[in-house]
């Protein structure tokens, strides 16, 4: 196993006014586990607020995370300090979202994507310009436009150069987080197959952070859903999308668009009540009962545990999950 | 004329008419923006019809045209630095582009109701949801008392879904959430029951479970007015799901037009074939997706061939593709393709693993 996650939690101190009483922490993760064994991929899907995107900063550790445990490739690395944690940046990089916001307008292509091996190699200076010409060529940009600035490419190439910056130090796993939301369609599926071909040629494990669930379903081996900073359904990808078990799943996945006319009327779309509450103030008992359409008298005082559903390393967290309801009796 | 030659009676000639006219016709419209280094054409000779009670997508990636198409076709395009070069744009019998701003003004909010991507940046932060509301209502029907307008748009506030909707009026936009604000973005759309429907990218900034609330509103409400409607996207799974006939724009022009059934079952353009490749799917199964290489054009040196040419697998270094731009010709009733080689599309899907 390369990454093992364990009851990971995050809580935020909110900032209290003068004269408000002691704030109580959100929650941002509330204890999260899972597993990404070597070579495949994870995705974290949820809502905006759902804390996917903050479970991927604890995991590579550019936040320090409350309780948990985060074990990659054996080692415990959930309270390295600093300077322990150097041997281990290299071997897990993130990728973020905005192509656009992510890169330092006033450096050249060349010296961002050498930037991560100043600090993590005693690579020579020309041995570090040969590594960023082979890594420029392998994430599909042209050597020859090293010198160039981030604004002279468009958003597709910049994702690009934000790959090959993850990519020089050749690491184990790659964080993405949202790394095609920003893109267009055509340069969407062109990142896709970049990330696909990635992969297959390193070795690659990835944890996707992602709100679109067919680029999920189209990248990943495993799935995890989120709600309120915890994983309220994981499985394998076909059961999840073919055998999704909580009703959080269901109404995300009938809420996605048909992709063709023809299949109009074969999905009912699940409307869920109202917005996602805020993790400062949760509801009482299961997160989501107050959105839930399934939602009974045990929801709303007790909390569901992520349970196995019976099929292998498909976990549930619902009180009315298939094959849960005897267990409630 | 018709009749005449029919023969038919006056009545049928009147039923074939209404059929026939549509509600809303752009005409070779052309947009263009002063940048540094020249020219931008950002619609080029844009035409399309919306027929009376039928839902149009219009579909492209940024910068394909499709928002400045609208808003020229309103006039809600800022000029400078935008300058509307040419085109007819006719409604109700009048060429929009020909109007005086009032007469416009008139039309816009009543005959023509909008709603926009982003409701943070459309609504006034400064003015209370129901202040703005009342604002559409009173500017096209003087006629109304106060009290009439507080009812109206209790009511409209509610037909959109917001809950609590009498105490809601008096909040501020800032204290709606992103799916609240979209449904008053609708309430304030539909507040006259216009005919016409211009929706673009509405619920493009939303998440998901916000995003199927938004649609069931929208769709309720159209169903209910009958209006209309223009749904301006990138995204082609809401095009399939909503739309009976689908404009394809690409660099500012229409590359495919025609019913939704056959742009995703027969497509006629090489563009429209690359984005229903580049579509992940929720079902099926599993392939790679079929990418298009490189990047849209700069629409300031386009050159004076087909403007996909460059992107095209079909064009293959075919001389005609980069010398001549292919005209928007019927390929079959009513779909029409901008592709020189367009009896060869079919195939070319079929190879690519598309169809």
């Amino acid at each position: 196993m390369l990454l093992s996650v364990r009851n990971l939690e995050k809580h935020f101190d909110q900032s209290k006014g003068a004269f408000s009483g002691p704030a109580s922490p959100i929650r941002a993760v509330d204890g999260v586990s899972f597993d990404i064994p070597r070579a495949t991929t994870l995705g974290l899907v949820g809502e905006s607020g759902s804390g996917k995107t903050t479970t991927g900063r604890l995991i590579t550790r550019l936040l320090d995370p409350t309780s948990g445990s985060i074990v990659f490739d054996g080692d415990e690395i959930t309270s390295l300090s600093r300077g322990e944690l150097r041997s281990f940046r290299r071997r897990m990089q993130i990728v973020f979202q905005d192509p656009f916001a992510s890169l330092d307008p006033r450096m050249r292509i060349r010296q961002i994507v050498e930037e991560p091996l100043r600090y993590s190699t005693n690579l020579k200076s020309n041995e570090r310009r040969e590594r960023v010409m082979e890594t420029l060529d392998v994430v599909g940009l042209n050597p020859d436009h090293a010198e160039r600035y981030p604004h002279e490419f468009s958003g597709g190439q910049r994702q690009r150069i934000g790959i090959a910056r993850a990519l020089i130090v050749r690491p184990e796993l790659l964080v993405l987080d949202e790394p095609v939301s920003a893109l267009d369609v055509s340069i969407q599926a062109q990142i896709v197959n970049l990330l696909e071909d990635l992969q297959q040629e390193f070795g690659l494990s990835y944890l996707l952070i992602a709100h679109d669930l067919s680029v999920v379903r189209q990248i990943c081996d495993q799935v995890a859903v989120m709600y309120l900073g915890k994983i309220v359904e994981l499985g394998a990808r076909d059961e999840v999308y073919e055998g999704p078990s909580h009703p959080y799943t269901r109404a995300l996945l009938s809420a996605v668009p048909i992709s063709n006319p023809r299949l109009r009327g074969t999905r009912e779309r699940i409307v869920l009540k109202g917005d996602i509450p805020s993790p400062a103030n949760k509801p009482s008992g299961c997160d989501f009962h107050t959105r839930c359409y399934m939602a009974g008298d045990i929801c709303r005082t007790d909390s569901p545990a992520l349970e196995d559903s019976g099929k292998e390393g498909h976990f549930v967290s619902c009180h009315f999950a298939e094959g849960r309801r005897e267990h409630i009796k | 004329m018709l009749g005449a030659v029919i023969g038919g009676p006056q009545q049928h000639e009147t039923n074939r008419k209404a059929e026939l006219t549509p509600l809303l016709s752009v005409q070779s419209l052309t947009t263009e923006f002063a940048v540094e280094g020249g020219v931008l054409r950002a619609v080029d000779s844009v035409s399309f019809d919306l027929q009376a009670g039928e839902l149009l997508g219009v579909v492209g990636e940024s910068g394909s045209g499709k928002s400045v198409t609208v808003l020229s076709a309103l006039r809600l395009i800022p000029q400078p630095p935008a300058r509307i070069r040419s085109g007819e744009v006719w409604f109700g019998g009048q060429d929009l582009l020909k109007l005086s701003e009032r007469e416009l003004k008139k039309i816009r909010g009543r005959d023509i109701g909008m709603i926009f991507q982003d409701p943070m940046t459309s609504l006034n932060p400064v003015l209370s949801i129901g202040q703005q509301i009342a604002e559409v209502l009173e500017a096209h029907n003087p006629e109304l008392s106060r009290s009439d307008v507080t009812e109206r748009s209790v009511e409209l506030l509610a037909s959109v879904g917001v809950p609590d909707a009498k105490s809601r009026l008096k909040q501020y936009p800032h204290e709606f959430s992103g799916g609240m604000r979209q449904r008053a973005m609708i309430a304030i759309a539909m507040a006259n029951t216009p005919s016409v429907l211009i929706a673009d990218e509405p619920t493009t900034a939303l998440d998901v479970t916000i995003q199927a609330q938004v649609l069931d509103v929208l769709e309720r409400s159209r169903s209910q007015s009958g209006a209309a409607t223009i749904l301006i996207t990138h995204d082609l799974g809401l095009i399939a799901e909503m739309a009976d006939r689908v404009v394809v724009m690409y660099a500012g022009r229409v590359v495919e037009s025609g019913p939704t059934d056959e742009i995703f079952n027969s497509p006629q353009h090489p563009y429209t074939v690359g984005l229903l490749g580049s579509l992940p799917k929720l079902e099926g199964e599993i392939q790679r997706l079929v990418s298009i290489d490189g990047t849209p054009p700069d629409l300031v040196a386009l050159g004076a061939g087909c403007p996909f040419a460059e992107r095209c697998a079909m064009a293959d270094s075919r001389s005609i593709c980069n010398d001549e731009r292919p005209a928007l010709e019927l390929v079959a009733d009513s779909h029409a393709s901008a592709c020189h080689f367009s009896n060869e599309v079919q195939g070319f899907a079929r190879k690519e693993g598309v169809l």
